[in-house]
């Protein structure tokens, strides 16, 4: 199966979203990114829609959920490499699954915080979404491919919205 | 192999359909005439222009798109800037005293029917043409010192594909033409109607 997947594949593609800008402008802290990783047993490689495969790059998705991470950072102007404050996780789950009727990913993260050596926020988020599909394989893929990426901007979207996250950000400021 | 969709929206469904069953069949894309195109002497004169941060998104039926966002954004920054109602225009966030332009772009509608036209018009080597409409909300706000204007403009991309007569009022243009006047309009109407609503009266 994974032979016939391997066939046909598009590359999965992130845009940072409007509300997470918004909610890093109102933090308004500089973060660094650190290392991501895929926790065992989680699917890192090969995610497929109605047999089209999801390529998400080098380093699979942990990778991609790192770059989302950063390309957020960056649009809200909220990212510098040598800040102190560095953010990093591992994908816990990673599911997709497009339907003829409806299509649903699950995306899951441990991510955390750093200043320093220090551990200052730590959450497990997980991320469920779906979406209508199609019997229509051209549209289910096309749609799967979409909500993916709209799955991980939820899964942050939930990161920075986290009240917890932003104090820890502003004690970490106050303690500098 | 590697498939790399291009196009945004239905019209890419119903072509990559029936373009597949049935060879080579023309697409001809059309500008909804309903929205009266704004040229750029319509556009209101801003007194002492503010930077700008513009953050754009495009989706379908509300879901993030990033195809849609990436083939996109240059053209609404460059709209953005083009119509002189900023200073210097950027698509990152950051800079201290700049105005925030938030531009949502979604195509909303039912790509399941129009694979299903597209389909149709494969299976007869076009002969049984389709018509597919992709239908663009965008939702534009401004804010600057805590003050936030939103405003909404509705506009529509009409493609043919195959033996199919053309919407009513509306002239055949290339589909690329066709997307770039459809989003430059939708900018420009959309910053327009801020103006409108005093969006930009506290930059004199």
């Amino acid at each position: 199966m994974s032979a016939l997947t391997a066939c046909v594949s598009v590359p999965a593609q992130y845009q940072p979203s409007i509300d997470n800008a918004e909610l890093l402008l109102k933090i308004d802290r500089r973060l660094s990114v650190g290392e991501f990783t895929a926790a065992p047993g989680v699917e890192n490689h090969m995610l497929s829609a109605r047999g089209v495969g999801i390529e998400a790059g080098a380093g699979g998705y942990a990778a991609f959920l790192r770059e989302a991470v950063i390309s957020e950072l960056r649009k809200s102007g909220s990212c510098d490499p040598v800040s102190p404050l560095q953010l990093s996780g591992a994908l816990t789950r990673n599911r997709l699954n497009s339907g003829y009727a409806r299509g649903a990913a699950s995306v899951g993260a441990d991510l955390t915080l750093r200043r320093g050596e220090e551990v200052i926020y730590r959450n497990s988020i997980v991320q469920d979404h779906e979406w209508d599909s199609s019997f229509a394989g051209v549209v289910a893929t096309s749609a799967a491919l979409d909500n993916y990426g709209a799955t991980v901007q939820k899964l942050l979207g939930k990161l920075f919205s986290d009240p917890a996250f932003d104090a820890a950000l502003a004690a970490a400021s106050q303690a500098h | 192999m590697r498939f790399a969709p291009t196009r945004v929206g239905r019209t890419a469904v119903a072509l990559a359909l029936s373009a597949l069953l049935g060879g080579c069949i023309s697409v001809k894309s059309f500008v909804d005439p309903a929205l009266p195109v704004l040229a750029r002497s319509d556009l209101p004169t801003v007194n002492a222009p503010k930077p700008v941060t513009v953050l754009f998104e495009f989706k379908t039926n509300g879901n993030a798109n990033a195809r849609g966002t990436s083939a996109l954004q240059g053209r609404v920054v460059a709209a953005v800037a083009e119509s002189g109602m900023f200073g210097a225009v950027s698509s990152t966030a950051g800079q201290p005293a700049t105005g925030l332009l938030k531009i949502n772009i979604n195509d909303v509608g039912d790509a399941s029917k129009a694979a299903a036209k597209g389909l149709g018009t494969g299976l007869t080597f076009g002969l049984a043409g389709s018509l597919v409409t992709d239908n663009y909300v965008c939702t534009a706000s401004y804010a600057l010192n805590g003050r936030s204007v939103e405003t909404t403009v509705s506009h529509a991309l009409h493609s043919t594909v195959g033996n199919h007569r053309p919407p009513p009022g509306a002239k055949p243009m290339a589909t690329m033409d066709a997307i770039n006047q459809v989003v430059d309009q939708l900018v420009w109407h959309a910053l327009k109607q801020l103006d409108e609503q005093h969006a930009f009266a506290d930059q004199a």
